[in-house]
C-alpha cells in the first residue's frame, strides 16, 4: 500500500473512528465507556477550586488565597444552576498553533515551509474563537502540500530521526517501527496511538526498494504525511460520550490539550500527556499543579505573547506609515518591531511574570517614557497602532479603550458615517473642535460622548506615544475631561492624570478577567457566563490571587473550561 | 486522490456519524452570546466530571526519549 492510499485510509478510518468519537452509533465510544471510563471527578466544586492554590507562598498569603478560593468555589457551585455554553467539539489549530506544535515536538525550524500557509480570517478578537468547525477545503488543500514538505524536511533531518528513533532505526525491525510510530503519533495527536492504527502505519515502513537507514527515514516520512493530515493533528477533538446528555465531560487527554493550548498555544508535552494517561489529570489538584508548571515553562511566554498581541491589536503597528521628515520638521523615530518588543517586555514583567495584582499593567511606569505616564496605554507599541500616519486619531483611541480595556459594547457606526482622514486632520482645527460636531448630532452622540472623551484625554500623547503639549499648529492641547470609572465620574486635567485614574480603576481589571476568559474558552463570555466571571479573582483581592497566575488557575477550574456542550440534545 | 475530495470526505464523515456539524459550530461560537437556551438546563449533578482514558500511553515507548529543547518567546 502506498502513502497516498494510506492517507486515504487514515482519513477514512481514523476520522471515522476518532473524529469526535461521537453519537449513539459510535460503538468504540460506547465500548470505551463500558470498559472503564467512569467518573473522574473526585470532589465537589469547592474541593476542586481549593486545590488551585499554590502552597509555596507565605503562610499569610496562602491563607488569604485559600479564603479567596473558598469564596470562588462557593460561587462556582452556584454557577452550575445556570450553566453557560461550554465550548468544545471541533476546533482547528491556528497557523501559529500548528507552527508551535511542530516546533515543540520536532525541535526543527520549519518556519520557512509553514510561512506559506494561508492566513485565515478571524473576525474575532482571538483566533481561537473563529476556529470552531471544519477547515475550508482551500486550506486543507494547501495544508496537504505543506504537510508533505514538512514530512520531507523532517525525514531528511538526521537529528530528528535520531531523537525519535534513537539507536533503533531499522525499518525491518518491528520494535523500531512501533516505537517511532508511538512516539510521533502520541505527541502529534495528543493522545495514545491505538494498536490498529499503529499496525496500519507500520505498513508504511515496508518499502522493498530501499534498505537500512534510508528505508527507516522513508517510513518516517510517509508516516508523518499521514499523521499531519489526520484530523487528530489538525483539530482539537472533544468527544460526545453520552449522547443523551447536554453537558459532556472531557477526558483527561482533552483536558491536557485545553490546558496546553490555553497557556502555551501548543500541544501538551510528554509529562502532561503522562498525567492524562494515568488518569491523574482527572484530579483538580493535579490540574492546578500542572497549570503552575505550564506557567513557569518558557512556552508560557509564547502563549502570553499571542494573547497580548490579539488583546491589544499589536499587529496594527505594522500598518502605521509615517511620512518622511521634511525641511523644518522633526524626524519621527519609529521602529515597529522594537516598540512591539518593548510592549511585550512590559506586559510580561507586569502580568505573566508578576506575582502582584494585574493592576500593575495599568499603573506601572513605562521604560523610556515620561515618568508621569503610567500603564500600558503609555506604551508606544500600543498607542502607536491607533494613529493615522503622523497624527493621532482620538476616535480610534477612544474605541480601543472602550472595547479592549473596559469591555464596553460599542455598536458599529451607522451607514454613511464619516471616517477621519489624515489630510483632514492636518487642517488648523484641533481634534476637540472637530469632534464637537459628534455631540451636536444625537445619532452620533450616543456612542461618541464616551468614545471621544477618552480619545481626547489621550491627546497629550502624539502619534507614536511621545508626550507633547502643543499641536503642530502651535495650539495648546486640551486633554481635560470627566470620565466615569467604577461608577463614579472622575474629572482630570491632563493625560497623565487620566492614565493614573484608569490605572486605579477596577473596571479595567474586571475587563481583563473577562478578556482572558474569552481567550481561555475560545468564545466571548455571554450573559450566561456572568456567574463564572464573578467567581474569578476580583479587583481588590489579595495580590497573589488577583495576579495573572491566579486568574489562569481560576479559569482552568471553571465549568466552561472543563466541560463541553452536546448540541445534539435539545431540552 | 483529489484533495478536495478528501475534505469532502471529512465533512461527510462528520455529518453522517456525529452530532450535526452545524450544531457543533453553534455550540462553539454562536451560543457564546445570549442564545443559551439549551445551556441553561441542568441535566446532571453539579460537579465537574473528568473521565479517565481507556487507552493509555505505554511509558516504555518513551524510554530514553529526549524531547526537543524548549524554545521560549515568539
Amino acid at each position: 500500500m502506498n502513502t497516498k492510499q494510506h492517507i486515504t485510509l487514515s482519513l477514512t478510518v481514523s476520522l471515522t473512528a476518532a473524529l469526535l468519537s461521537c453519537g449513539p452509533a459510535q460503538h468504540k465510544t460506547s465500548s470505551q465507556r463500558s470498559a472503564g471510563i467512569g467518573p473522574g471527578g473526585t470532589g465537589d466544586a469547592a474541593s476542586q477550586t481549593n486545590a488551585g492554590v499554590s502552597s509555596s507562598t507565605a503562610a499569610a498569603a496562602a491563607a488569604a488565597a485559600a479564603a479567596a478560593d473558598q469564596a470562588r468555589a462557593l460561587a462556582l457551585t452556584g454557577c452550575y444552576k445556570d450553566y453557560p455554553a461550554a465550548q468544545g467539539g471541533l476546533r482547528s489549530l491556528s497557523n501559529d498553533q500548528i507552527a508551535n506544535v511542530l516546533t515543540d515536538i520536532t525541535g526543527v525550524d520549519l518556519s520557512t515551509i509553514l510561512a506559506g500557509l494561508p492566513r485565515r480570517e478571524q473576525g474575532t478578537k482571538f483566533p481561537n474563537a473563529a476556529l470552531a468547525g471544519p477547515l475550508a477545503s482551500s486550506f486543507i488543500d494547501k495544508w496537504a502540500d505543506t504537510a508533505f514538505s514538512v514530512a520531507a524536511a523532517l525525514a531528511a533531518d538526521t537529528g530528528f530521526i535520531q531523537r525519535f528513533g534513537g539507536n533503533c532505526v531499522d525499518a525491518a525491525n518491528p520494535a523500531c517501527v512501533q516505537r517511532v510510530i508511538k512516539r510521533l503519533g502520541t505527541l502529534l495527536w495528543r493522545r495514545p496511538v491505538d494498536p490498529s492504527t499503529a499496525a496500519q502505519l507500520a505498513d508504511l515502513f515496508k518499502n522493498p526498494n530501499v534498505s537500512g537507514a534510508p528505508a527507516f527515514a522513508l517510513g518516517v516520512r510517509q508516516m508523518l504525511e499521514v499523521a499531519l493530515l489526520d484530523a487528530h493533528f489538525l483539530y482539537r477533538i472533544e468527544a460526545v460520550r453520552d449522547p443523551a446528555t447536554v453537558i459532556q465531560p472531557l477526558d483527561t487527554f482533552e483536558v491536557a490539550s485545553r490546558l496546553s493550548f490555553f497557556i502555551w498555544q501548543s500541544a501538551p508535552d510528554l509529562p502532561l500527556l503522562m498525567k492524562a494517561s494515568s488518569g491523574e489529570l482527572a484530579d483538580p489538584a493535579m490540574i492546578a499543579q500542572e497549570v503552575d508548571r505550564l506557567l513557569l515553562d518558557p512556552r508560557a511566554e509564547r502563549g502570553f505573547r499571542q494573547f497580548a498581541f490579539d488583546w491589544l491589536a499589536l499587529g496594527k503597528l505594522d500598518a502605521l506609515k509615517l511620512p518622511a521628515a521634511t525641511a523644518g520638521t522633526k524626524p519621527v523615530s519609529f521602529d515597529a518591531p522594537a516598540l512591539r518588543e518593548q510592549a511585550f517586555s512590559f506586559l510580561t514583567a507586569n502580568l505573566l511574570r508578576s506575582s502582584g495584582s494585574v493592576q500593575k499593567a495599568f499603573s506601572s511606569s513605562v521604560p523610556n517614557q515620561d515618568p508621569s505616564l503610567v500603564g500600558l496605554l503609555a506604551l508606544p507599541g500600543v498607542i502607536g497602532g491607533l494613529s493615522v500616519a503622523d497624527v493621532t486619531n482620538p476616535v480610534k483611541r477612544g474605541l480601543f479603550v472602550n472595547v479592549r480595556l473596559l469591555c464596553h459594547d460599542v455598536p458599529p457606526p451607522p451607514p454613511g458615517a464619516g471616517a477621519f482622514k489624515a489630510e483632514t486632520l492636518a487642517l488648523d482645527v484641533t481634534p476637540r473642535e472637530r469632534l464637537d460636531k459628534h455631540l451636536t448630532n444625537p445619532s452620533c452622540a450616543t456612542c461618541h460622548t464616551t468614545v471621544d472623551a477618552i480619545g481626547l484625554s489621550l491627546e497629550s500623547l502624539d502619534a507614536v506615544g511621545a508626550l507633547r503639549s502643543q499641536y503642530s499648529s502651535r495650539k495648546n492641547i486640551d486633554a481635560s475631561g470627566v470620565l466615569t470609572f467604577d461608577g463614579q465620574a472622575q474629572p482630570f486635567k491632563v493625560t497623565a492624570e487620566m492614565l493614573k485614574i484608569l490605572g486605579q480603576s477596577k473596571d479595567v481589571q474586571t475587563c481583563l478577567a473577562s478578556t482572558l476568559a474569552e481567550f481561555a474558552w475560545g468564545a466571548p463570555p455571554g450573559t450566561a457566563n456572568t456567574c463564572e466571571l464573578s467567581s474569578l479573582p476580583q479587583p481588590g483581592a489579595a495580590t497573589n490571587v488577583n495576579s495573572w497566575s491566579g486568574m489562569v488557575r481560576a479559569l482552568a477550574n471553571t465549568p466552561t473550561f472543563l466541560q463541553r456542550i452536546n448540541d445534539g440534545v435539545k431540552p | 486522490m483529489k484533495r478536495v475530495a478528501k475534505e469532502r470526505m471529512v465533512l461527510l464523515l462528520i455529518g453522517a456519524l456525529c452530532v450535526p456539524l452545524t450544531s457543533l459550530m453553534r455550540g462553539s461560537v454562536a451560543r457564546a452570546d445570549n442564545s443559551t437556551q439549551a445551556a441553561t438546563t441542568v441535566l446532571q449533578p453539579p460537579a465537574i466530571r473528568i473521565v479517565k482514558p481507556t487507552v493509555a500511553i505505554d511509558p516504555k515507548d518513551f524510554d530514553g526519549f529526549v524531547p526537543a529543547p524548549v524554545a521560549g518567546g515568539k
